[in-house]
C-alpha cells in the first residue's frame, strides 16, 4: 500500500498553478511563500566522506596483499553499512516519530508496515548514489578505463544491495538479543574501517587476516568473483554467484517474518504507570475515612505547601564527587540555570569514569601498535581527542531546539535567561571538564608522541598545547552551542561579516600558530591572542543577541503555523 | 505594564510578517489579536517575548526599550505558545517550581496560590505526573497555572482557547484573567474565535498580512459596523473581500 497517489498529486499540483497563474497578486504570494529546497549538509558529507575513503582505498599500496587487503576493507565497509542499514530499518519501522501520523489513520498494522519498509526502501536506493565515487576505487586493480570504472560501480551497487538486503534478514532472523549488539558492530567495523588504513606496513603479519576479510559474508564472495572470476579468468568462482543470488530470493521469507512479529507499541498515554516510569499519585496512610483521589490530592497539597518543589539544592545531594566539584564553581543562578538546561540531574561522575576508561583504552591500544601507522592515526586522534572526551559541551537538552508549533526553539529562549549567564555557565563547566579530563588528555597526548617517534618533552609540550587550545576556544564553543539553535547565520549582515571572518581566521590562524610555535612564551603569546579573539567573538554575538539581531529559533517559515 | 509599539517590522526571510505594526497598549487592559493565518499574530507575540529580534522599529515597555538582555523586563512578561515547552519526564509541579525560580518568585504565598490554581483547574490529583504523561488540555493548563501562579506582568498567550482545555478550564482560565487585568496585568492573546474576542478583550487588535489594520476597542468597532452581524465578522468581511478581489485583478 502506498500513501502516495502521484497521478491525483500531479493534477491537484496542475490546478493549483493555473489558479496561481491567474492573478497576479496570487503569483506574488506564491512566490513570496515558496521554500528554497537547499542541499542537505548530510548527503552531501557522506558523498565527501565516501569520496575520501574511495581516493585512499584506490591510493593504498601494501606490497603483495594490495589487493586482498583492499578487499578486506571494501567488505568492512559494507559490514558497517549493513549494521547502519538495519539500525534505519528498525528506527523506520519501530520508531515512534515517523508512526505517529499513521496511528492516526485508519491503517491495518500490515498496511503500516508497508508504508514503513517502502520508507526504507526509497531511502536506501536513494543512498546507493553514494557509491559514484568507488567507481575510480578499485582502478588500479585493473586498468584506469571508463569499462573497469563502470564494472567497479556495477560491483560496489551489487555489494550495497546485498548489505541492505541482509539487513533485512537479520531484522527477521536474528535473536533480539544479538540485535541489541547492532550499534556496537557499527562502530566496530567503522573503528576496524578507519584502522585498516594504517595497515599496509602489516601487510607481511596481517595479510592472512586481510585474506580471511575478503570471505565476510555476501560483500567477499562478490569481490572474489571480480577478482578471481572477472579477472582471474576462473570459471569455478562464478559458482559464488548462486549463493549471494539466494540473498535476494529469501527476501519475501524474511520479509513475511518480520510482518507476522510487527506489532504497534502502544502510545504513552495507555501506558501503566509503571511502564512509563512515573511513581502514581502518593496515598497517604492512616487516613482511611477518606475516598482515595481525596486522600492523594491531600497528600500532594501538603508536599506543595512545603515549598520542597521550590527547592534546587535536593538536586545536588545525591550527586557525585563530579557534580560535588561543579557546585562550588557554581552560585545559586548558574546551578539553576544548570537544571534548566539538563532538566534532569547529571550523571557526570560516572559519565567521567566511562569516557576515561574509553580514552585509556585508546591510548593503550596506540601504544600496543608501537611504530605501525601512518598520519592518519595522528590527525585522527588530534581531532578525536576534544570530540570524544566531555571538554566542550558535552548534552544540554536545554540548548536543543524542540517543536513549538511551526518553529522549533530551545526552552530557555521562552525564560529570562541571559546571554552572558548562559555562556558563563557552558564556560565554567567546560573548564571544569578540560581540567579534570586532564589526565586522559596527557595519555592520548603521550600516544601521539610515541605514534610520531617524539620525546617526552614533546608529549607534554603536545598536551599542554591541546589543552591551552582548548580552554582559548572556551568562549567559542560556547557561542557555537547557542548559535546551533537560533537563525544567526540566515540573518547576517554584510557589514558583520568582514569582522566575524576576522575574528575566526584570527582563531584558527592562532590555533595553527600556537600547535606549531617553537618556544613557551611564543605558545603563551599565540594563546593569548585565540584568547582574545574568541572572547571578542563572545562579546561580538553577546551584543547580537541583545539587540535581537536573530531569531532564538532554529526554524521559521512563513505560513506553516508562524505567523 | 504600559507597551509601546512603534512602526515594529519582522520578515522571515523576503516574506514580510510584520509590517510598521504600531501600538499603545496601557496597564489592565484584555489585548485580542485576531488575523487570518499567516497574518503576523504568533510573530507579534513573539516579537514582544524576545523570542525573535525585530527587523526595525522599536517595542518599549514601560517608556523603556525592550532588548534581548534586560532580564529585568524579560522576568515581568511570560510568553505561552500554542505548543509550550516542557520537559516531558518534569511533573507538573517540578515545572512550576523551576520556572517560579528561574523568575526569581518565590516569595511566601506562591504554594498556596499554587495549590488553589491546581485545584481550580481541575489539575491537583495530576500534579505529580510527569508533563510528558499528560493530554494536550492538561499539558496546556499545567503551563497556565505556572502562568498564572508566576502572575507577571504582561501575559501572552498563543491560542488559549484552542489549546485543547474543557469548557470548565477555559471559563476558569477567563475568570483569572480578567480578575489579573483588575489587579493592572496586561493580557494578549492570539485567537481566531471572533466571538471570544468580543466578549473578552477590551481592545482588539486586528492583522491582516503583517499589516495592522484594526486597533480599537470594541465599543468603537461596534459603532463602526453598526447594522451588521458583529463588529469583527464585519472586518474579516471586509479583508475577505478586499483580498478576493485582489487575487482576481
Amino acid at each position: 500500500m502506498s500513501l502516495r497517489s502521484p497521478a491525483f498529486e500531479k493534477r491537484l499540483r496542475h490546478r493549483v498553478r493555473a489558479e496561481i497563474r491567474c492573478s497576479r497578486e496570487r503569483r506574488k504570494a506564491w512566490r513570496k511563500a515558496r521554500l528554497r529546497r537547499r542541499l542537505a549538509a548530510g548527503p552531501v558529507l557522506w558523498f565527501l566522506l565516501v569520496a575520501w575513503c574511495a581516493g585512499m582505498l584506490s591510493a593504498l599500496d601494501a606490497g603483495a596483499f594490495t589487493s586482498e587487503i583492499r578487499l578486506a576493507i571494501v567488505a568492512l565497509w559494507f559490514l558497517g553499512e549493513t549494521a547502519m542499514h538495519l539500525r534505519r530499518l528498525q528506527s523506520e519501522i519501530y520508531g515512534p516519530q515517523a508512526l505517529l501520523l499513521l496511528y492516526h489513520l485508519p491503517l491495518a498494522d500490515d498496511a503500516i508496515l508497508d508504508v514503513q519498509r517502502r520508507r526504507w526502501r526509497w531511502r536506501s536506493v536513494w543512498t546507493l548514489g553514494w557509491y559514484l565515487p568507488f567507481a575510480f576505487a578499485l582502478g588500479p586493480i585493473e586498468e584506469w578505463t571508463i569499462a573497469s570504472g563502470l564494472v567497479s560501480l556495477g560491483l560496489f551497487l551489487l555489494q550495497g544491495m546485498c548489505a541492505r538486503a541482509l539487513a533485512l534478514h537479520l531484522e527477521a532472523w536474528a535473536p533480539r538479543p544479538v540485535l541489541a549488539y547492532v550499534p556496537a558492530l557499527h562502530l566496530g567495523t567503522v573503528g576496524a574501517f578507519a584502522l585498516a588504513f594504517s595497515l599496509p606496513p602489516l601487510g607481511g603479519t596481517l595479510g592472512p587476516v586481510a585474506q580471511a576479510l575478503t570471505w565476510l559474508p555476501v560483500f567477499g564472495w562478490l569481490n572474489h568473483v571480480y577478482c578471481y572470476a572477472w579477472l582471474g579468468g576462473d570459471p569455478w568462482t562464478w559458482t559464488l554467484l548462486l549463493p549471494v543470488s539466494v540473498v535476494f530470493w529469501t527476501l519475501p521469507w524474511s520479509w513475511r517474518r518480520i510482518q507476522s512479529r510487527f506489532q504497534l507499541p502502544e502510545p504513552l498515554f495507555a501506558a501503566t504507570a509503571a511502564e512509563a516510569g512515573w511513581e502514581p499519585d502518593c496515598v497517604e496512610e492512616g487516613v482511611p475515612d477518606q475516598p482515595a483521589g481525596a486522600r492523594g490530592v491531600t497528600a500532594i497539597e501538603e508536599r506543595i505547601r512545603t515549598r520542597s518543589f521550590l527547592d534546587g539544592e535536593s538536586w545536588w545531594t545525591s550527586a557525585g564527587w563530579y557534580e560535588r566539584l561543579a557546585v562550588r564553581c557554581l552560585d545559586s543562578r548558574e546551578r539553576l540555570l544548570v537544571e534548566v538546561l539538563l532538566g534532569a540531574p547529571p550523571s557526570w561522575t560516572a559519565d567521567f569514569w566511562k569516557r576515561l576508561r574509553l580514552a585509556a583504552l585508546g591510548g593503550l591500544l596506540i601504544l600496543a601498535l608501537g611504530q605501525y601507522g601512518g598520519w592518519v592515526f595522528a590527525v585522527a586522534l588530534l581531532i578525536g581527542a576534544p570530540v570524544a572526551l566531555p571538554l566542550t559541551g558535552g548534552m544540554w537538552p536545554g540548548l536543543q531546539a524542540h517543536s513549538m508549533g511551526g518553529i522549533a526553539a530551545p526552552p530557555f529562549a521562552l525564560l529570562p535567561v541571559g546571554f552572558q549567564e548562559l555562556t558563563r555557565v557552558l564556560m565554567k563547566l567546560s573548564g571544569l571538564r578540560l581540567v579534570l579530563g586532564f589526565p586522559a588528555l596527557a595519555l592520548l597526548a603521550a600516544s601521539i608522541a610515541w605514534k610520531l617517534e617524539a620525546d617526552p618533552r614533546q608529549a607534554a609540550a603536545i598536551l599542554m598545547k591541546i589543552a591551552a587550545l582548548l580552554g582559548a576556544c572556551l568562549p567559542c564553543f560556547a557561542v557555537f552551542q547557542v548559535s546551533a539553535v537560533s537563525n544567526d547565520t540566515q540573518r547576517i549582515r554584510w557589514r558583520t561579516l568582514p569582522l566575524l571572518l576576522l575574528i575566526i581566521l584570527t582563531v584558527v590562524g592562532g590555533a595553527a600558530a600556537l600547535f606549531f610555535a617553537g618556544t613557551v612564551v611564543r605558545s603563551l603569546l599565540w594563546m593569548a591572542v585565540v584568547a582574545a579573539a574568541s572572547l571578542t567573538l563572545r562579546w561580538v554575538y553577546g551584543r547580537a543577541w541583545a539587540r535581537g539581531r536573530f531569531d532564538l529559533v532554529s526554524a521559521s517559515t512563513p505560513g506553516d503555523g508562524s505567523s | 505594564m504600559r507597551i509601546e509599539l512603534q512602526s515594529v517590522c519582522k520578515s522571515y526571510g523576503r516574506a514580510p510578517a510584520l509590517d510598521r505594526v504600531s501600538a499603545e497598549i496601557g496597564p489592565g487592559q484584555v489585548v485580542a489579536v485576531l488575523g487570518a493565518n499567516g497574518a503576523g499574530k504568533s510573530t507579534l507575540l513573539r516579537c514582544l517575548a524576545g523570542l525573535v529580534g525585530v527587523d526595525r522599529g522599536l517595542i518599549l515597555f514601560d517608556d523603556e526599550p525592550f532588548r534581548r538582555d534586560r532580564l529585568d523586563l524579560r522576568r515581568r512578561l511570560l510568553f505561552l505558545p500554542d505548543f509550550p515547552l516542557a520537559y516531558a519526564h518534569h511533573s507538573v509541579i517540578r515545572h512550576l517550581g523551576m520556572l517560579l525560580r528561574v523568575y526569581e518568585a518565590e516569595a511566601d504565598g506562591v504554594e498556596q496560590r499554587a495549590v488553589g490554581l491546581l485545584r481550580e483547574f481541575d489539575l491537583l490529583p495530576l500534579a505529580e505526573r510527569p508533563m510528558g504523561s499528560l493530554s494536550r488540555g492538561q499539558f496546556y493548563k499545567a503551563s497556565l497555572i505556572a502562568l498564572m501562579t508566576l502572575d507577571p506582568e504582561l501575559w501572552l498567550l498563543d491560542e488559549p482557547f484552542a489549546s485543547g482545555m474543557d469548557p470548565h478550564g477555559i471559563h476558569a482560565f477567563r475568570d483569572e484573567a480578567a480578575a489579573a487585568a483588575r489587579r493592572g496585568r496586561t493580557i494578549l492573546y492570539t485567537t481566531q474565535i471572533l466571538d471570544v474576542a468580543e466578549r473578552f478583550a477590551d481592545r482588539v487588535i486586528v492583522l491582516h498580512e503583517g499589516e495592522m489594520r484594526a486597533f480599537e476597542t470594541l465599543t468603537t468597532l461596534r459603532e463602526q459596523a453598526r447594522g451588521t452581524a458583529g463588529p469583527l465578522e464585519h472586518i474579516f468581511r471586509e479583508l475577505r473581500a478586499e483580498a478576493v478581489a485582489r487575487n482576481d485583478a
